[in-house]
């Protein structure tokens, strides 16, 4: 069966969904003949070569303009190539996805997370994509009650939880790492404030009165980082917390196994919806065996099971991350019992072959509707 | 809340009694001593939280740690929580034994987890350590003097006269600085020996060595975010709603201090939604019919249906002139100051708290020399078009250039950089003016000054914010409050300087806060529907203490005796021919030089209640 995925994110850019849809691709592939459509970027060609699925690269790049060439892309090749389904990566390809339904007939599946379809400056778009969608596919509960809150049916949202792999040089490593400094790890685009690197850093003072010799490394770039820096310097904490920044997959990893905590402290802002809607990145430490520390907000808490495999914290409270933080720098039998779980919970619940067996059962179920 | 006053290196029960005898005003309510270990420590306490309980200094469990604090912790009962699941055993239902608790656990580090206002000094018995730390905006004072390896802090500079080892002498680049600025920017005082803990700052004390630290920062966010208007008026809208809630906790009675303006109609109308009865004051002027807010903040109060008061300064001025001079206890010359203290007298009757909407204009962009100024960085670029608009306004008439249009025009039209155009505008004086008056004029040294404060590469309007959150924030306004307030017994709170507020502020795009030079746009947004219109529309207005009115007035008998007695021209700071020939310069009206008299005779007046005061001076 042929299916169309559209996407704005898609790799060679980096990020949680970038990475989740090209796995999607490919675990689809076998059994569904999927076409990508994309806008074009620096260094595709290489990236594309060799994939186990066809990828369409649509002009112009990027920018707003790159939503309308890639719908125009989509509209072309859903009469040429009469997909069987399609896959909306992101509600602002909703309208394509709604005409191709209504006047081609063919059904389309939506993929939400939860900072788009909570933003109130795109909620009519997304109230479209939305609700002309057979399915719609959320990565948390938490991404749920969004997508219910544009009066979608509950019994169209299907809760998929994204997984986490090894790269191929990645090597899984249990407990805790290192005699050396204590590392305290985040991995992510700097870009949204709610993702709470600012509040890692007004943990520091606090962590290192307690661990004076612990070390925050940020992997990661984008337009917040300058203020970040200044954060910490003003803070009095720069010479420890060291920005790395974006970095090829195999040195992120190396990051990943020479952590001794991983802390992605995201919130949910007050108003304009920026929240975390899984944090794949927090799966990702757990198959290394790392203990995690999240933001008890958003979908961070599908990620984390409290207390088993990391520990959630109230993510405006520096008080409260400092406490989880130096509790598993400082325990270390605690810090491996949730590394442990947490590996063991990657590897048998949230694998990748698991979420794209679920996406594909929600695929066939809307195509036979 | 409180007076704190202290002596390391020194055990002298007798001193530090004098020295809490000298901020006893700021602590009507109790005292506590410790003397032992090799350090004196006092305070003088005004009971707002717990005031049946919480005596100070104030004890951990095993006794090991100590401390004496000013101000408040806002979210005490939050860290009380914590530090209770930490094990930790509370003596005292009050705010301040948190920080005793939190030094514990996290030593100096545990000043991050407060928010509130504060000055405080913690002894660490097994390190023999003490630790100052002042709050990150400088909402409460702490001054400091070292002789040798002895260390003496108060609350006040008075408390530290009292002191024998700290000289009376003064600091001549302070005194030029403020009669440039009205106020003597920190760490520096008008006296050499002693110095300010700057806002955000750590001192500490052991074995005879000084260490001073900043732990916190004012910090800017110029990346490209994607906020819109309504979103960042949306989250403006909870951080204030959760700073009143938290300011509002008091088991001592509560109101505000309401002017005409956006911020403290803001605070009063935030506090009315969460308290069934809000009582606010406002201080209006006569001078020949009322001038002021009253209108205004009356306007507000109907529309809120607060329980309003408010008093009218008439006569007597001049009779309370010395005494507000001396109460402020630095010398600083902001003619604010005095409206502050009536209208903190007339909330005295019946309040212990105050909010204020002190901060406001700092951080949300209400002075409207930030956008004229921010303009005229931005026009530098094209010299074609200002040029001419500059020589046009040398061909303006003297009354105009020295106006409110002259000084927008200059601001616009200047090629300086940035330091002198502002300096142009808050100046109190000219550079000619105090080079007629003093061999060194202040202008450079305070050019020089802000020169380094100012952050480069920085948005206009950001780098000006954060010099005056350094500078005229703490050395100023927030002396004003504090001192004024303190003078009338009560307890002035500001909630709008919460740092949450001020490090959200401060991340917002310059563009979003103003729309216009003092507009405050987006704090009007966030209180759509709770001011009525008018206030919401108001703009912010010019300066509205009748100055001119008063020295030409009820205060001209007090400025001209002041200015020419025999103990000022004994003194020779300035030139005594100078001065005569402003008085009559402004006695006659072609000139209008009320801020710089202004500035002269509360210096006068300082120098002769605080500095030629008998050491053991009492209120």
């Amino acid at each position: 069966m042929r299916l169309l995925l559209l996407t704005i994110d898609f790799p060679p850019a980096r990020g949680g969904v970038q990475g989740l849809l090209a796995r999607l691709a490919a675990g689809l592939a076998p059994a569904w003949q999927v076409t990508v459509i994309t806008p074009a970027a620096a260094g595709a060609g290489a990236w594309d070569r060799g994939r186990p699925y066809r990828i369409l690269r649509s002009r112009p790049t990027g920018g707003r303009l790159a939503v309308l060439g890639l719908q125009a892309r989509a509209l072309v090749e859903t009469l040429r190539r009469r997909p069987h389904i399609i896959v909306c990566g992101h509600v602002l390809l909703g309208p394509v996805c709604r005409l191709a339904s209504a006047i081609l007939g063919v059904p389309y599946v939506a993929m939400a997370y939860a900072y788009e379809v909570r933003a109130p400056r795109m909620r009519w778009i997304a109230r479209l994509a939305l609700q002309g969608a057979r399915r719609v596919v959320v990565p948390s509960e938490f991404g749920r009650r969004a997508v219910e809150a544009h009066g979608v049916v509950p019994a169209r949202i299907v809760v998929a939880r994204p997984g986490a792999a090894l790269d191929a040089n990645g090597t899984p490593e249990n407990g805790v790492a290192g005699d050396d400094a204590p590392v305290l790890l985040s991995v992510g685009r700097l870009v949204d404030a709610y993702k709470g690197h600012d509040m890692v850093i007004r943990a520091m003072p606090l962590i290192l009165a307690r661990v004076p010799t612990a070390c925050y490394v940020v992997v990661g770039d984008g337009p917040r980082r300058a203020y970040l820096e200044r954060l910490a310097t003003s803070l009095a904490v720069g010479d420890v917390v060291r920005f790395v920044g974006e970095t090829p997959d195999d040195e992120v990893a190396a990051w990943y196994r020479r952590c001794d905590v991983f802390v992605l402290a995201a919130r949910e802002d007050t108003a304009g919806g920026g929240a975390e809607g899984y944090g794949i990145v927090l799966v990702e430490a757990g198959l290394r065996g790392k203990p995690v520390v999240g933001g008890r907000a958003g979908g961070v808490v599908d990620a984390v099971v409290d207390g088993e495999t990391g520990l959630l914290v109230d993510p405006l409270d520096p008080g409260d991350i400092a406490d989880a933080v130096t509790r598993l720098l400082s325990e270390r039998d605690v810090a491996a019992r949730l590394g442990q779980a947490g590996r063991r919970r990657a590897v048998e619940e949230l694998t990748w072959p698991h979420y794209t067996e679920q996406v594909a059962r929600v695929l066939a179920e809307a195509v036979e509707e | 809340m409180c007076g704190i006053v202290g002596l390391a290196g020194v055990e002298d029960a007798a001193l530090v009694r004098r020295m809490a005898e000298a901020v006893a005003h700021r602590g009507p309510d109790g005292e506590g001593f410790f003397v032992g270990d090799g350090i004196s420590l006092g305070m003088r306490r005004l009971a707002v939280i717990d005031p049946e309980g919480s005596p100070q200094p104030l004890w951990n469990e095993d006794e090991s740690v100590l401390a004496i604090v000013n101000g408040e912790v806002y979210n005490y009962r939050h860290l009380r929580a914590f530090l209770e699941k930490h094990g930790h055993h509370f003596r005292t239902a009050g705010d301040a034994e948190t920080i005793v608790h939190l030094h514990e656990e996290y030593g100096d580090a545990g000043v991050h987890l407060l928010r509130g206002m504060f000055a405080y000094a913690v002894w660490d018995r097994r390190r023999r350590r003490l630790l100052l730390a002042r709050d990150r905006v400088g909402i409460k004072p702490l001054y400091y003097a070292q002789a040798g390896r002895r260390l003496a802090f108060a609350s006040e500079v008075r408390a530290l006269l009292a002191v024998p080892d700290v000289a009376r002498s003064l600091d001549p680049d302070a005194l030029a600085q403020y009669l440039t600025l009205q106020y003597v920017p920190g760490p520096a005082t008008i006296l050499r020996a002693v110095r300010k803990l700057p806002p955000g700052h750590h001192l500490s004390w052991q074995d005879g060595r000084v260490e001073v630290r900043p732990y916190w920062d004012l910090v800017f966010d110029e990346g490209p975010r994607r906020l819109d208007p309504d979103t960042a008026a949306a989250e403006l809208r909870a951080l204030l709603e959760d700073s009143i809630a938290h300011h509002q906790i008091s088991d001592v009675p509560l109101g505000v201090l309401l002017s005409g303006g956006i911020d403290s109609a803001a605070v009063t109308a935030l506090l009315a939604r969460v308290s069934p009865r809000v009582r606010t004051f406002t201080v209006g002027f006569d001078v020949g019919g009322p001038v002021g807010e009253l209108s205004e903040a009356r306007a507000v109060a109907r529309h809120l249906g607060t329980d309003h008061d408010e008093v009218v300064m008439g006569p007597g001025l001049a009779d309370a002139l010395p005494d507000l001079v001396r109460m402020q206890d630095e010398p600083v010359g902001d003619p604010a100051a005095i409206p502050t203290f009536f209208v903190c007298r007339l909330a005295a009757r019946s309040v212990k708290v105050v909010l204020t909407g002190e901060g406001g204009d700092e951080l949300l962009g209400g002075y409207p020399r930030y956008g004229w100024l921010g303009l005229g960085e931005r026009l530098r670029r094209w010299p074609a078009l200002t040029a001419p608009a500059a020589s046009l306004l040398g061909a303006l008439p003297r009354r105009v250039g020295e106006g409110r249009v002259g000084r927008r025009l200059a601001a616009l039209t200047s090629r300086a950089p940035l330091e002198e155009r502002h300096l142009a505008w808050v100046a109190t004086m000219t550079d000619e003016v105090q080079r007629a008056l003093t061999a060194d004029s202040g202008w450079t040294t305070a050019r020089g000054a802000m020169r380094r404060l100012l952050p480069r590469d920085r948005d206009p309007v950001d780098a000006l914010t954060y010099l005056d959150v350094k500078t005229w924030l703490p050395d100023d306004v927030l002396v004003k409050t504090d001192r004024m307030s303190m003078a009338a017994s009560i307890e002035a709170r500001v909630p709008l300087l919460d740092h949450r507020l001020v490090e959200f502020a401060a991340g917002l795009p310059a563009a979003l806060k103003t729309r216009g030079p003092g507009t405050k746009a987006l704090l009007r947004r966030a209180l759509r529907g709770d001011l009525p219109p008018s206030t919401l529309a108001r703009r912010k207005r010019a300066f509205l203490v009748p100055l001119r009115h008063w020295l030409g007035g009820p205060l001209r008998e007090t400025l001209h005796d002041t200015l020419t007695s025999t103990a000022a021209r004994a003194r020779g700071l300035v030139r005594a021919d100078a001065v005569a020939r402003l008085l009559r310069e402004q006695e006659s009206g072609r000139h209008d030089h009320s801020r710089a008299l202004w500035t002269l005779l509360c210096l006068e007046l300082w120098l002769r209640t605080v500095l030629d005061a008998p050491a053991a001076a009492h209120d």
